[in-house]
């Protein structure tokens, strides 16, 4: 029993990081209609910065104001890439762009950080991880701020898109971008903005994965972009309230067949199931309407 | 008559022209298709295995690995056709991991050990060139036939399609279908010339290759494949090492620059429009001229 509880929250905190990678992807998919799958490469990215700028200072705040700064800035910096992309509405191209630019940054990764070797980070940075009993169960604090911070990065996501004027200009957007440019909705801050704010939910990311993992390696990012992307579809695209609630049962789900079925199946039971989820309900599991 | 170095280079540069003609079918479409790489995995491991353990000889395995590869391709296709945009693309992408993963845990396969051990096939070039004649002009055509046209009327407009009597279910299965067939021949001959398989060979790297070369030689005609596979593949076969370690920044910032400048990718419709108009403009000239 001790172990069973110990695994649901394992299971529950990957849910989590994993509902924050497809919160983000889920913004960026309302905001430009793309699927940014080269938005997890970022947040490892972010870990390795984090590791490098750790190395130099010796300053844990330091080294995640750097994660801050290079969050935003390299999600920015693909703001352009896709805008031509977006405004030609080549919604399949899209994803194959966001490939390469994954491969960039896993080739960045695998060849300036570390001479490719695995990063672990030192206790001084996983600031959180620290041990917690309750009763026999003994489980990390990390593990629970990663679940909280998912909640509250969602509430606030959705106060932000349904509370605000620029929020509002976003959705608009994902419904119709020639209706929102006709009645004024800047196209290109607009898209900034939630470029911006997809940095910072990143940066997140990155220091929650520093404290729960605590490692960071090139192959990461790909791992993460393929189960993140799968689970957005799942879910339904930009269907934020779903992509949670799949993301956490999935990190579950996969934590129970980590320990309890033989492992050598887990992948291709994970993938298989899901992928016949996605054929029968093309529009995602939470879908409420059909598309015609 | 080449020396052993090209014509394992020529041989490769065969697989992946017949791979890309295999993405390029369901593009035809509409669909962006990542089973290619699943599909080629079934066709180099069905080979292998025959030509191992049976003793087969190389023609013999290849057709065996086309139907294998058309039976397991047509399996999927069939709830592929129910999805459409970026849904099938990512979720044909799981194919790959499951498969990955079936092969890892089956022992007669070699499973993450690799197979080694496939008989050499002395006219190999011979036999891949004459494999590709044949698959060249039969999507010629098949692209200037009454299926080709229903898959661009698709392309264009699913609706419109269907209203025009295009059974737009079956056509898309046949399209996924066809693909596979393509794939599993491709992956048959790459089994032949590298004598030993891995299952982490047919991953996303591969996949991403694959797309490169649709993209930039131009997802719309045949003869962007002819063009682009030799000219990114001598990349990183040709050039001096210290640029070799750079070939997947080279592919993707190509690929990249490609997506957001030309569209169409290197071959677009109205060149190849062009050359076919050149070519027909002079021949009636000559006849005009012979009757005068």
């Amino acid at each position: 029993m001790e172990s069973f509880i110990a695994q649901l929250i394992n299971g529950l905190s990957t849910g989590g990081i994993y509902a924050l990678i497809v919160l983000g992807m889920n913004l960026l998919m309302l905001v430009r209609n793309i699927v940014h799958h080269s938005f997890s490469h970022i947040c490892v990215l972010n870990m390795c910065i984090g590791w490098l700028a750790f190395g130099y200072t010796q300053n844990v705040l330091l080294a995640f104001l750097a994660m801050f700064a290079c969050g935003v800035l390299v999600t920015v910096a693909t703001e352009p890439l896709f805008r031509p992309l977006s405004k030609r509405g080549a919604d399949l191209e899209t994803i194959v762009l966001a490939m390469g630019v994954g491969i960039i940054i896993t080739e960045i990764i695998a060849q300036l950080f570390n001479n490719g070797q695995m990063m672990t980070f030192s206790d001084e940075m996983r600031v959180l991880n620290v041990g917690f009993s309750f009763g026999t169960v003994t489980f990390s604090l990390a593990n629970i701020v990663a679940l909280v911070a998912c909640i509250v990065v969602a509430v606030f996501l959705v106060w932000y898109l349904f509370k605000t004027a620029n929020g509002r200009a976003m959705r608009a957007m994902a419904q119709n971008l020639r209706v929102a440019k006709m009645l004024g909705v800047p196209f290109g801050k607009t898209g900034v903005l939630g470029f911006g704010i997809a940095g910072l939910l990143s940066a997140c990311i990155g220091i929650i994965c520093i404290m729960c993992l605590g490692y960071a390696n090139a192959e990461m990012g790909d791992t993460f972009a393929t189960k993140a992307v799968i689970l957005m579809l799942f879910a339904g695209q930009g269907d934020i309230k779903g992509g949670i609630l799949s993301s956490i049962l999935m990190g579950v789900v996969e934590a129970m067949a980590l320990a309890y079925l033989p492992g050598r199946w887990t992948e291709a039971i994970f993938y298989g199931f899901i992928m016949i989820v996605i054929i029968i309900k093309p529009n995602g599991l939470f879908a409420k309407k059909a598309a015609n | 008559m080449f020396s052993t170095g090209t014509t394992y280079f020529l041989i490769l540069v065969i697989v992946y022209i017949l791979l890309v003609w295999g993405a390029l079918i369901p593009f035809r479409a509409g669909l962006l298709y990542n089973g290619t790489v699943y599909c080629m995995a079934i066709g180099g491991y069905v080979a292998g295995f025959l030509s191992k353990n049976f003793d087969l000889p190389f023609i013999v395995c290849v057709l065996a690995a086309i139907l294998v590869g058309l039976i397991l391709g047509f399996i999927p296709a069939l709830g592929f056709a129910r999805t459409n945009g970026i849904v099938t693309a990512i979720s044909s992408m799981a194919l790959i991991f499951i498969l990955e993963s079936v092969i890892r845990n089956l022992d007669f396969l070699g499973g993450s050990t690799g197979m080694t051990g496939i008989h050499k096939e002395n006219h190999l070039l011979l036999w891949a060139v004459i494999l590709l004649i044949i698959f060249g002009v039969f999507l010629y055509r098949l692209n200037n036939s009454r299926i080709g046209r229903a898959w661009e009327a698709i392309q264009t407009d699913p609706q419109m399609a269907q209203s025009l009597g295009v059974n737009t279910f079956w056509m898309t299965v046949a399209a996924l279908t066809l693909s596979s067939v393509f794939s599993a021949t491709a992956g048959a001959v790459y089994a032949f010339n590298m004598r030993v398989l891995y299952p982490g060979t047919f991953s996303f790297t591969f996949l991403l290759n694959i797309m490169t070369m649709l993209f930039v030689g131009g997802r719309y005609t045949q003869w962007g494949a002819i063009i682009s596979c030799p000219l990114l593949w001598s990349i990183s076969v040709f050039m001096p090492t210290s640029i070799q370690k750079l070939s997947n920044y080279i592919y993707a910032v190509i690929l990249i620059l490609i997506l957001m400048l030309r569209p169409e990718g290197i071959v677009t419709r109205r060149m190849t429009n062009k050359v076919k108009n050149f070519f027909t403009a002079k021949l009636s000239r000559r006849r005009q001229g012979a009757k005068a």
